[in-house]
């Protein structure tokens, strides 16, 4: 019986986040570091700086004026929502990293996106301080499910055939076969990558929030807005089923049924523009594909 | 369950539209494992429903 740090260990696709948000996360985290010196890191990686400026010249944040250095970017977003889109785009170059035969990444890349998306969009509409981090944890939500396709195609594949038969959701019978899910192998990478608990915990516990303990809003913002992506048909990480519906999630984050056709309106709004911005065929891979 | 077609007169309105048909079928079929019994997820089909323009019980496009 195999185990998530098993599983997480052989992936060495998935090993390691670019260096750059590694430098840009000691930088930001140093008391003694500036907004050049985070600046001075992201200029270095000429991509990264190129899809910073689209994004915060974007419809999203509606500036009045043109953001033209990552200075002035860091000036009108914030230090942590610069850094939190850095590792978002750190995130995106893993992704493109995956053969597309154990996997078809253009849908798993739309459903990270649009759940992250619809993360960012519920914080919103609970008035968070910074939405930005909801958007990368609910980017990198199904992570873990990457490391089993990777690590056990076969076995995926079978438990894909049986969902869709069966109408099971996908996590279940991850359970079911491994013991584990794919959230938990998520969380295993996660902390190997030494990101954190603001976004293990969400990540880890996003089918289970009541387990959640310190992060639990995130958590539930996370598992409200995986379904919400997935109701949309917004891409998908292998099944498009909705996995089991925890309630207390949508009770945790205090906000009413009415409000649900704004949040859609809201959503879809969005996820065009991320789409835009963020291509996926626009990133360059964080590694080479390894034979097997 | 009604499926208005705006592009026609009062006739077409009675018509399935093919298309919206199908994409509330895979619409209902995504829920298929949580059924609609809660009301976030009632009202979430019934929000899904109304952006690909069609109307569900209680619910407007």
């Amino acid at each position: 019986m195999t185990t998530p740090a098993a599983l997480v260990g052989g992936a060495t696709e998935l090993a390691s986040l670019p260096s750059v948000w590694l430098r840009l996360r000691d930088a930001a985290a140093d008391p003694r570091g500036s907004v050049a010196d985070v600046a001075r890191i992201i200029s270095e990686d000429p991509a990264l700086t190129a899809r910073l400026l689209r994004l915060v010249n974007s419809a999203l944040y509606g500036l009045s004026a043109r953001v033209d250095t990552v200075s002035q970017a860091i000036a009108m977003a914030g230090m942590t929502q610069v850094t939190d889109l850095a590792l978002a785009s750190a995130v995106l170059r893993v992704f493109r990293g995956i053969p597309p035969e154990r996997v078809d990444m253009e849908a798993f890349w739309r459903h990270s996106v649009a759940v992250g998306t619809a993360a960012r969009v519920l914080a919103e509409f609970r008035c968070e301080r910074n939405p930005e981090r909801a958007f990368v944890a609910g980017l990198m939500h199904d992570v873990g499910r990457l490391v089993l396709f990777l690590e056990e195609p076969s076995a995926m594949a079978r438990l894909l055939e049986a969902s869709a038969g069966a109408a099971r959701p996908l996590v279940t019978l991850e359970r079911e076969q491994f013991g584990f899910d794919h959230a938990d192998v998520g969380r295993q990478l996660l902390e190997t990558w030494s990101l954190p608990v603001s976004l293990t915990e969400p990540v880890g516990c996003h089918h289970e929030p009541w387990r959640a303990g310190e992060f639990a809003l995130e958590t539930a913002i996370v598992h409200v807005a995986d379904h919400v992506a997935l109701a949309l048909g917004l891409g998908h990480s292998g099944s498009r089923l909705l996995a089991p519906f925890a309630p207390e999630a949508w009770a945790q984050l205090g906000l009413d049924e009415a409000d649900l056709p704004a949040i859609l309106r809201e959503l879809e709004r969005q996820f065009a523009d991320v789409v835009q911005v963020m291509a996926l065929a626009e990133e360059p891979a964080a590694a080479a594909p390894r034979r097997r | 369950m009604t499926i208005p077609d705006r592009t026609e007169g009062p006739a077409r309105e009675r018509e399935p539209v093919p298309a919206r048909e199908a994409a509330l079928a895979a619409l209902t079929g995504r829920f298929a494992a949580v059924g609609l019994d809660h009301p976030f997820l009632a009202r979430l089909h019934e929000a899904c429903a109304a952006r690909i323009g069609v109307t569900t019980p209680g619910g407007t496009p």
